[in-house]
C-alpha cells in the first residue's frame, strides 16, 4: 500500500516535474531558551536501495542498501560539522529494548507520515480539502518520549528510497528512445523532516525528487544530503 | 480448447520476451539445499531476502503477539533442534499469540508457531509434523524459488501486457494474469508437497510416530466440515494442496517411514502446554465460530480424554452462542466439568449467568455466591453482586 502511494506519487510528481528539491516550514530558526542552545536529535537514516529490473519493478538490493546507509550517515555526519548545525547524533543501539523498540517504531512512522506529506502537500490533485492549505503534519505526541530519553529540543529524521536502472532497463529505455516513447529509468526521492519534541509537529520539511544521483558512492550521497538540508533551520 | 490457446499465447510471446531479456542476469546464488550455518551473499538476490528479513525480525522480537514464556520457549526449540539437527542453530522460533491453525517459514530461518496449532495438536508428533514441513521451506529455500518465479512470471506479464495491448486486444491481458497467477499457485503446491515430504522425513527421523502427519490433517477436515461457510478456510487453500490430497498421501507415506520405538509424546506435549492451556481455549472462544470451536473440542475430548477446560470451555460455546437448546447443553457441560479435576472457579459463574438468562433466580445466586466464595478477590465481584442485588426490570 505505501508503496503503490509512493509509486503513484513519484510518478506524478516527476510528470509535474518540479524542481528537485521543495521545502514547507513552519519555523525559520530553532526555537531558544535563555538557558541553553536547542539541542536537534539527528537520527538514524532510513535508507532502502533497489534495483529497477527490465520491465520496471524494483527489487531491493541489501549490499546497496548498506552502503547507502554508511554514506548518508557519514554525509550528514560532514555536514553537521562543516556548517556548524550543532545536531546531536542519536545511537539508538544503546537504548534498552523498550525503548529502542518505540523509537524504531517512530523512524517507521515518520516513514509513513513524511510518504503522506509527499502525496498531499505537494501534488495539487491529491491535496487534502481539510488542510486549507496549512502546512500542520504531525508525528504526534508520543515523541516526547523521545525528549524524556534525551533531553533534546528536536529531532531530525531522514528517509530515502533510491532505485537504478539495471542494463536491461537502460537497454528498453534507450529502444524507447529511439522510438519516442520514454520510459521510466531509476528515481531517488527521500525526505527530511525537523520534528518538533513537544508536540511532534513537522516543523520544517524538505523533500527530493530527481532521476539522478546515486546513494551508492560516498560523494553521490554527500550531494544527496547536502540538497535534502538546505535551508534547515538554525 | 482453453490449452491450445494458452500455448498459442505463449509460443507467440517466445520470441519477444527472449529478446527482451536479453540484457537480463540473473544475480543467483545456486539453488537447492541449503548446508547448516549457510548465510547467502549480501549482494544476490537470496542476500536481499535475508537482509530485509532479518531487519523485519527484529519488529517481530519484541511484538507482542510474541509468548515469551520461557520454558514453553524451550520446549518448542527442544522439538525443533530434534528435527533439524545441524541445522536447529540456523532456526529462531516465535510463538505467535494468533488462534488460528498455521505456522510459517521465512527465508532467512524465522519460524513462526501460531498459538492456534498449538490448541489443534493433539500430541507433539502432530506439532513435529507441521515444523517439520515448514523446516522443509527452509531448506528447500522455497521462498527464493517462488521469488524468482514470480519476477520471471511479471516479466511475462510485463511483455504479455505491451504485446497483447499493441495488437488492440487489451482487455485480454487479465486473462493472462490470471494464467500466471495461476501458474504460480501451481509452482506453490509443488512447494508444499516437497515440505510435507521432508517433514514426514525428519519426524520419523527424530523418533515421532509418521502417522500423525495426516491425522494433523484429518483433524483439520473434520474441523472444518462443521464450519457453516467452508469457504471460510481463507487464503491458505489456494496455494496449498486440498487437505484431503495431503491427508491420503501423508497416510500411505507414513508406512514407509514407520519404524520401532517411535512415539506421540502425548504427555510431554501436554505437560508443557498446561500453563498457557486456558489462554489458547479463551482466544478460540473469542473468533466466535462456535460450530466450529465445538468440533474441536469435541475432538480433543475424543483423542486426549475430556478433562474439566474441555467440558467448562464447550458449556462457554453454548452459553454464548445461546441458540435454541443451547442452555441445558451449557449447564450439562459445566456439570460435567465440576465432575472433573482442576476444574476452574469461574464454571459457577457461568452457572450464575445461564440460569439468570433463565430466570431461575434461587440457582443464579446459589452459583453467583459460590463463584465469590471460592473467588474472593474476584475483580468482577461488585458487577456479580449487582447481578444478586438488582431485581430484573
Amino acid at each position: 500500500m505505501r508503496t503503490l502511494r509512493l509509486g503513484v506519487a513519484l510518478g506524478l510528481a516527476l510528470l509535474l516535474a518540479a524542481c528537485a528539491t521543495n521545502t514547507h516550514k513552519q519555523i525559520t530558526e530553532l526555537s531558544r531558551t535563555q538557558e541553553r542552545a536547542p539541542r536537534v536529535l539527528l537520527m538514524p537514516v532510513d535508507v532502502e536501495l533497489m534495483e529497477l529490473t527490465t520491465f520496471g519493478r524494483t527489487e531491493p538490493k541489501a549490499d546497496w542498501t548498506e552502503a547507502g546507509t554508511r554514506h548518508v550517515s557519514t554525509a550528514l555526519a560532514d555536514y553537521n560539522v562543516e556548517r556548524d548545525l550543532q545536531l546531536v547524533p542519536f545511537d539508538l543501539d544503546k537504548m534498552p529494548d523498550g525503548v529502542r523498540d518505540e523509537l524504531n517504531q517512530l523512524i517507521k512512522l515518520h516513514g509513513a507520515v513524511g510518504n503522506s506529506i509527499l502525496l498531499h502537500q505537494y501534488l495539487e490533485p491529491a491535496k487534502l480539502p481539510s488542510k486549507q492549505g496549512k502546512f500542520d503534519w504531525s508525528l504526534g505526541p508520543q515523541v516526547k518520549r523521545l525528549k524524556e530519553t534525551t533531553d533534546a529540543d528536536y529531532a531530525l529524521f531522514f528517509f530515502m528510497r533510491d532505485s537504478y536502472s539495471s542494463g536491461g532497463r537502460v537497454a528498453i529505455m534507450m529502444v524507447g528512445a529511439l522510438m519516442g516513447v520514454a520510459v521510466q529509468g531509476g528515481v531517488q526521492v527521500g525526505f527530511a523532516s525537523l520534528v518538533d519534541l513537544n508536540d511532534g509537529n513537522v516543523v520544517w520539511f524538505n523533500r527530493l525528487m530527481r532521476p539522478q544521483g546515486d546513494l551508492r558512492s560516498a560523494q553521490g550521497a554527500k550531494e544527496s544530503t547536502a540538497m535534502l538540508l538546505t535551508g534547515l533551520p538554525k | 480448447m482453453n490449452h491450445p490457446s494458452r500455448r498459442h499465447v505463449l509460443g507467440g510471446l517466445c520470441a519477444c520476451s527472449a529478446l527482451a531479456l536479453a540484457g537480463c542476469q540473473t544475480t543467483g546464488s545456486p539453488a537447492g539445499r541449503v548446508n547448516a550455518g549457510y548465510r547467502p551473499d549480501l549482494a544476490s538476490d537470496e542476500g536481499a531476502l535475508w537482509y530485509f528479513m532479518d531487519r523485519e525480525e527484529q519488529s517481530y522480537k519484541r511484538s507482542r503477539f510474541v509468548l515469551r514464556d520461557a520454558a514453553l520457549n524451550d520446549y518448542v526449540r527442544e522439538v525443533v533442534s530434534r528435527l533439524a539437527d545441524a541445522h536447529s542453530g540456523d532456526i529462531r522460533t516465535y510463538i505467535m499469540r494468533t488462534p488460528y491453525f498455521n505456522a510459517s517459514m521465512a527465508p532467512n530461518g524465522m519460524m513462526q508457531v501460531w498459538t492456534g496449532l498449538m490448541l489443534r495438536a493433539q500430541n507433539e508428533a502432530q506439532l513435529a509434523a507441521v515444523l517439520g514441513h515448514e523446516i522443509g521451506h527452509y531448506l528447500e529455500r522455497h521462498t527464493l524459488q517462488r521469488v524468482r518465479a514470480a519476477r520471471e512470471q511479471g516479466d511475462l506479464a510485463a511483455v504479455l501486457g505491451i504485446g497483447l495491448g499493441v495488437a488492440g486486444v487489451g482487455a485480454l491481458s487479465n486473462i493472462s494474469n490470471l494464467m500466471i497467477l495461476a501458474n504460480l499457485y501451481a509452482f506453490s503446491r509443488d512447494q508444499e508437497r516437497q515440505a510435507d515430504q521432508i517433514g514426514i522425513e525428519l519426524m520419523s527421523a527424530a523418533g515421532y510416530a509418521p502417522i500423525e502427519a495426516s491425522a494433523v490433517w484429518a483433524q483439520l477436515i473434520e474441523e472444518r466440515s462443521a464450519d457453516p461457510d467452508p469457504k471460510s478456510g481463507g487464503v491458505l487453500f489456494a496455494t496449498h494442496p486440498s487437505s484431503e490430497e495431503r491427508m491420503q498421501t501423508l497416510k500411505t507415506q507414513a508406512e514407509s517411514f514407520e519404524k520401532p520405538g517411535q512415539d506421540l509424546f502425548a504427555d510431554r506435549y501436554r505437560q508443557a502446554l498446561a500453563p498457557l492451556r486456558r489462554t489458547l481455549f479463551d482466544d478460540e472462544l473469542r473468533l466466535r465460530q462456535y460450530p466450529r470451536s465445538l468440533k474441536l473440542f469435541e475432538i480433543i475430548a475424543r483423542t486426549q480424554g475430556e478433562d474439566a477446560l474441555v467440558a467448562f470451555y464447550s458449556g462457554e460455546v453454548y452459553r454464548l452462542r445461546h441458540a435454541d437448546g443451547d442452555r441445558p447443553q451449557a449447564i450439562a457441560a459445566y456439570e460435567r466439568a465440576q465432575t472433573l479435576a482442576d476444574c476452574p472457579v469461574d464454571v459457577h459463574r457461568s452457572l450464575g449467568l445461564v440460569h439468570l438468562q433463565a430466570g431461575d433466580r434461587t440457582a443464579a445466586e446459589r452459583a453467583f455466591g459460590e463463584y465469590l466464595r471460592l473467588n474472593p478477590t474476584a475483580n468482577d465481584r461488585q458487577m456479580i453482586q449487582s447481578y444478586l442485588t438488582v431485581s430484573p426490570s
